[in-house]
């Protein structure tokens, strides 16, 4: 699918190229987006702002899978395992280190990176089906391993979870304001190539960060997470008291707020990881490390022959996706407020996910955002469905009320399977070229 | 390790491992004629097992239209399983001709999810522990054993096999025994080998490759059931049942993914480590039954990953 | 290009200061010191507040006897018990359960049946002071996950929400104290019901722990009479127990410390696969070979049913007592064993409710009634069954006692707890008690019972002894 661009459509520069955002509404639609999902609580039941979140973090965990499974062609039935680490990971990092969440979750992913490529090693020797198992044998092994009651002061031992406490969020105005700065200052340096702004901006940004996130944890430690009164975010007066500590001139002054209206928050939070991550999985698909996965994926002895090393490629492939699933993971945990095996994380959950994949389209970058999207729809309609269709046939209720959910998914990855193997993804393009080629056929 | 234990462990793996080999059997058959990972086979031995407690009158709602005796009922549920093992094949899997194995692989778990949902829509969700079971769960042959260390604990004198596990350790050599000689010695069975080995030679020779695959399908239908119907005398029948194919995987990668004999040995060597483990001192040992095969897998993708009874293979571009 | 970029830049920094950086003005401190010191007049001022309510609410029930009492005084009938007539309004309740799923099949559905049959009983006679009882089910599976995302989509309107799973108590446990929404439970977990104590998670069976350790007090004052032929004076228990959070439930910390007060060993617990098809064998000799003369099983359905199989070919079921949680002693194991139902003869259970033995009480026969009249299959007549259809009678009372302590109109899950709370002990018409007293959030009372053959050939469970106290093994307030 070529693209099509309307006549008179140039690029004259290599950044308006690659821009991944190309036309001005084009900008102003995905702003618009942005600040539509990011405010749902206003405006949205709490399911679906619930839902919302729950997509926002699934779609980080396909993003994952879509690099491994999509474009290196190593199928993984461990997606959901991996994401289990990531969420002890975070926790564990935010109970016993006291840390914030910007700094538990990126740590967090590396770790769970770095069991990823544990899982990966197998990778070097066997592909297809026996990799598809090793991944397997993951999916039951760390879960397993999270139960054992020798880590239960760590993991929960057997009864599967542990608590997450819920997070609070400190405001420094002077710290932040610097660091804000900073990192523009750093950016435009940047993107007008001048290095002293770079270099400069991204010095005063680190220092200034690392300050910055040294007050939080000490003042982390000393207050009691539980004594928080309980704050209704959002409420009157919010942004008032805001802008009242970031301009009544006493720059010193802390603000501390307890985040217990959690789906609010952490929708946040996960739309602008997100938001991160697509860009991210959108860079690395068009750079060399994203052309020797595809080429992997397509003939792995081709892409060895063309001096692509299959070893280190598969091996980083399976880091990004445990990265990725790590980043979902710690989201997940600490938007549920909990991790462990009784949450789920389950084998039927890695299955969910590559149904999703492929129903979104593997390989491409619009599918984990549709895959996912569809089937949760797709969920949440047969939980509906049952319920109605039991009402009109009482005496089958309990069997009418019970089936759909397996029926549905399984009947739509089915059919997608037989007719539209390249998943909504690919649709979605045919429909683009066809409503740019109008009238003429396609 | 407690080796007081270990005879009576020996056997009870054995007993494991024989309804793991003929399920491993199975998933084998599919993948050499038609190159299939069969993750569907769990809930279509799961069906198996309902049609014939559906068949046997189990429902017990007073109006079932049909109520056969247990041997009946069998027949009854593998003719059903062998129309569904036709029906899968032209229906599902004929279409996805020449696709990925990733594909291939998610079609099989789509199916499984659709079995899933229709167990639950037609039988109900409940488990059904009114299996007509020709055997009580108590019911055992004692094999005498000389007292270790000059002590003997209770039970520790003898081995205990269960009846209903002995017929099901039985009943699955004996398939598992026809199964290679309807490979080894009749016309259809070498046209499936033939199949498994080139599809276009076998279509030169004038064997019909699709009725082929169609009919491995049908016989994996009949395993299935049979499969199903000896776990279901041993727990009942529930949709829990399928999860029992995902032991026998790592059976089938262990015997070598594409030999019969490697998957009868494979099941019995993932039915030891299952119940081997058992017999340690340690609890969380003990604990670690239900991971013992995919740690078994694991070393064995690393040392050996073709398997036992595997070829090597070589790839070309 | 590069100015729109920026531009995104901005935006994006002003919707994470927008959405995450809110706050009433009054949270705003001069440091942060000023908070952790803050805090303490807060939480003695709520701590006044409620102690208040008590009071007023005692008051509040005084003048309601009164007005009983004295009918004539009142010109309009009022519904009896009640100093307010509710006809017309309706009182929803939130119910969140899997009917799906593989936790549902082992579950069952005898609570569904149950709901509907104890709501049009309710109903049919006044409902709540006229009001009428309304329950809204969520599926979820039983799945975490589901379960929250259930809550979230209630919690706005929610007074009381039933669960009936561990998982959901765990996960949901934080979420209810801090909107103040009552929760009855079914899966009693320990620490999610006790970890803060003044919590809003009621159990409806004592919590795991309190029946394992009243089941080992039992056993160590009755164990001349009823020990096993051949076993010694020294109680050794095994357990048994699915490996997740109701598994680990029974063998806490302070229920093992209190069975080692009593001069008990107990072995470290076994795990059993959640799978019809688990093999125990290896557990059960294990136990054995360490000297259990104990079996005490923390799972149920066909895991009670694997137990009891595997003890028997064993042989040794006549040298081992074998027991277990209350959900172990339940009329699903029997369908389970079927035709060999027999072999369950001699089976203890730790009983917190009346079964359906007790035929004498009036809620027993009444529940009988409906099971009958609902025509639903007879493997569903379990004690699931009795303990849901009791559960809403008293759910109705704590109901009543608070909208003639607040008014309807002031009705929420904290004057509910706090209703339940100066209620103390609520009885569901004799088939159970909850007990709020001494900040408890569940039933402190159960027997023994144990399945026994009858003469006729029948297994009917069989009181062995009185209903008694059980230790006390909450985990430690933090």
């Amino acid at each position: 699918m070529a693209v099509l661009r309307p006549a008179g459509d140039f690029d004259r520069s290599y950044e308006q190229d690659m821009g991944i955002v190309r036309q001005r509404w084009q900008l102003f639609l995905l702003l618009g987006a942005i600040l539509l999902a990011c405010s749902a609580a206003f405006w949205g039941e709490a399911r679906f702002v619930f839902n919302l979140n729950r997509l926002a973090y699934l779609i980080i965990a396909l993003q994952g899978l879509n690099i491994l499974t999509g474009y290196t062609g190593q199928i993984s039935l461990g997606q959901a395992a991996f994401m289990l680490v990531g969420g002890y990971a975070s926790g564990l990092l935010a109970i016993h280190l006291s840390l914030p969440i910007y700094l538990s979750i990126p740590l967090a992913a590396l770790i769970t990176g770095c069991v990823g490529l544990l899982f990966g090693l197998p990778s070097l020797r066997v592909k297809g089906f026996y990799l598809a198992m090793a991944t397997l044998a993951a999916q039951f092994i760390i879960p397993w391993l999270t139960r054992q009651p020798r880590f239960s002061t760590w993991l929960g031992g057997t009864k599967g979870f542990i608590d997450i406490p819920t997070t609070f969020l400190t405001v420094f105005p002077l710290l932040l304001l610097i660091l804000i700065a900073a990192g523009i200052v750093a950016y435009v340096g940047w993107y007008t190539q001048r290095p002293q702004f770079q270099w400069g901006g991204l010095a005063v940004f680190l220092i200034t960060g690392v300050i910055y996130s040294a007050w939080d944890i000490s003042l982390r430690r000393t207050v009691n997470i539980a004594g928080l009164p309980p704050t209704d975010l959002f409420a009157a007066g919010h942004l008032k008291a805001f802008i009242t500590v970031l301009t009544t001139g006493v720059p010193m002054r802390a603000w501390i707020i307890s985040l217990r209206e959690l789906p609010t928050y952490y929708l946040s939070v996960s739309l602008i990881t997100l938001l991160l991550s697509t860009i991210l999985t959108i860079n690395i698909t068009r750079s060399r490390l994203g052309r020797a996965l595809i080429a992997i994926r397509d003939n792995d002895l081709a892409a060895e022959l063309l001096g692509v090393n299959l070893f280190q490629y598969k091996l980083r492939a399976f880091f990004i996706a445990a990265f990725l699933a790590g980043v979902a993971g710690a989201l997940r945990a600490h938007s549920e407020r909990g991790v462990g095996t009784e949450f789920g994380y389950s084998l039927r959950e890695s299955i969910l996910f590559l149904g999703m994949l492929v129903i979104g389209g593997l390989g491409t970058n619009l599918g984990p955002y549709l895959g996912g999207a569809f089937v949760i729809a797709v969920e949440d309609f047969a939980l509906w469905l049952g319920p109605e269709l039991a009402l009109i046939f009482p005496t089958r209720s309990a069997e009418l009320q019970s089936s759909f959910r397996p029926i549905f998914f399984g009947l739509v990855l089915v059919l997608f399977l037989i007719f539209e193997p390249r998943g909504l993804a690919h649709r979605w393009m045919l429909l683009k070229a066809s409503w740019r080629l109008r009238p003429f056929a396609r | 390790m407690n080796w007081i234990l270990v005879p009576q462990q020996l056997v009870n793996g054995l007993m494991y491992g024989g309804t793991l080999a003929l399920i491993a059997l199975g998933i084998v058959l599919i993948y050499k004629s038609s190159e299939v990972f069969n993750f569907a086979y769990g809930h279509m031995l799961m069906l198996g097992a309902f049609l014939t407690w559906w068949f046997a009158g189990g429902a017990r709602t007073g109006n079932e239209p049909i109520s056969l005796p247990l041997g009946w009922a069998i027949v009854a549920a593998v003719l059903v399983s062998v129309l569904l093992g036709f029906l899968i094949e032209r229906l599902a899997l004929r279409p996805m001709a020449g696709q990925p194995l990733l594909a291939i692989v998610l079609m099989t778990l789509g199916l499984s999810q659709i079995f899933e949902g229709s167990v639950n829509l037609l039988f109900g969700v409940t488990p059904k522990g009114n299996f007509p079971s020709p055997f009580s769960p108590s019911d055992a042959y004692t094999i005498p054993v000389p007292p270790v260390d000059g002590e003997s604990i209770v039970f520790l004198d003898r081995i205990q096999i269960g009846h209903t596990r002995l017929a099901t350790f039985v009943v699955a050599v004996v398939a598992a025994a026809i199964f290679m000689l309807f490979f080894q010695y009749t016309k259809i069975g070498l046209a499936m080998r033939a199949t498994s080995e080139n599809h276009e030679l076998a279509r030169s020779l004038g064997i019909k490759v699709p009725r082929i695959f169609a009919l491995s399908w049908a016989i994996a239908g009949i395993t299935a059931t049979l499969g199903g119907v000896l776990l279901a005398t041993l727990s009942g029948v529930s949709v829990n049942l399928a999860a029992v194919a995902l032991v026998a995987f790592p059976a089938i990668l262990l015997g070598g993914l594409e030999s019969f004999p490697g998957a009868i040995i494979g099941g019995l060597l993932v039915g030891l480590a299952t119940e081997i483990v058992k017999a340690a001192t340690v609890v969380e040992v003990r604990n670690s039954a239900d991971i013992a095969p995919y740690v078994l897998l694991l070393i064995f993708l690393l040392l050996r990953p073709e398997g036992i009874f595997g070829r090597h293979r070589i790839e070309r571009i | 290009m590069r100015k729109s970029t920026i531009v995104l830049l901005l935006t994006l920094l002003t919707v994470f200061i927008l959405t995450a950086c809110t706050t009433p003005v009054e949270n705003v401190v001069q440091t942060a010191e000023a908070v952790v010191t803050e805090q303490a007049p807060a939480i003695q001022e709520a701590a006044t507040q409620v102690a208040e309510v008590v009071p007023t609410a005692a008051a509040a029930a005084t003048t309601v006897a009164e007005t009983v009492t004295e009918p004539t005084e009142e010109p309009e009938v009022l519904p009896p018990g009640c100093n307010e007539d509710l006809t017309g309004k309706t009182i929803k309740l939130h119910q969140q359960a899997g009917k799906e799923g593989p936790l549902a099949a082992i579950l069952g559905q005898a609570f569904d049946f149950a709901t509907k049959d104890a709501l049009a009983a309710i109903n049919s006679n006044g409902g709540i002071c006229g009001a009428t009882l309304e329950v809204v089910f969520t599926e979820t599976n039983y799945a975490a996950e589901l379960e929250i995302a259930a809550y979230e989509a209630t919690r706005n309107e929610a007074l009381i929400i039933f669960t009936y799973g561990s998982a959901a108590t765990i996960v949901l446990a934080n979420r209810l104290n801090e909107d103040k929404i009552l929760s009855f439970a079914a899966g009693v977990n320990g620490p999610a019901m006790y970890i803060p104590r003044d919590g809003y998670t009621i159990g409806a069976v004592p919590i795991y722990s309190d029946q394992f350790a009243g089941f080992v007090e039992w056993l160590s004052e009755n164990w001349a009479d009823v020990k096993p032929a051949g076993a010694g004076d020294q109680i050794v228990v095994g357990v048994i127990g699915w490996a997740n959070a109701f598994g680990a439930g029974a063998t806490t910390p302070e229920a093992v410390a209190y069975a080692e007060s009593l001069g008990v060993t107990v072995l470290p617990m076994e795990e059993q696969a959640l799978s019809p098809d688990a093999d125990v064998s290896g557990q059960i000799q294990n136990m054995v070979i360490q000297g259990a003369n104990v079996i005490y099983n923390q799972n149920l359905s066909f895991s009670v049913a694997q137990v009891i199989g595997t003890v028997r070919a064993l042989g040794v079921w006549d040298s081992v007592i074998v027991g277990g949680v209350n959900w172990s002693f339940n009329q699903d194991v029997l369908n389970f064993l079927g035709d060999n139902a027999r072999l369950a003869n001699g089976y203890y259970g730790v009983v917190p409710h009346a079964t359906w033995q007790d035929s004498d009480l009036e809620i027993v026969q009444e529940a009988a009634a409906a099971f009958e009249a609902g025509g639903y299959p007879a493997a569903e007549k379990t004690n699931t069954y009795l303990l849901t259809y009791a559960s809403f009678f008293a759910v109705r009372d704590i109901l009543v006692h608070a909208i003639n302590m607040v008014g309807y109109d002031n009705l929420s899950g904290e004057t509910l707890l706090a209703a339940a709370i100066d209620m103390g002990v609520i009885d569901a018409r004799g088939a159970y008690q909850y007990d709020l007293q001494d900040q408890y959030r569940a039933p402190r009372h159960a027997r023994i019972r144990q399945w026994q053959v009858q003469a006729d050939g029948t297994l009917v469970d069989v009181a062995v002894s009185d209903y008694f106290e059980l230790p006390d093994t909450r985990p430690p307030a933090p």
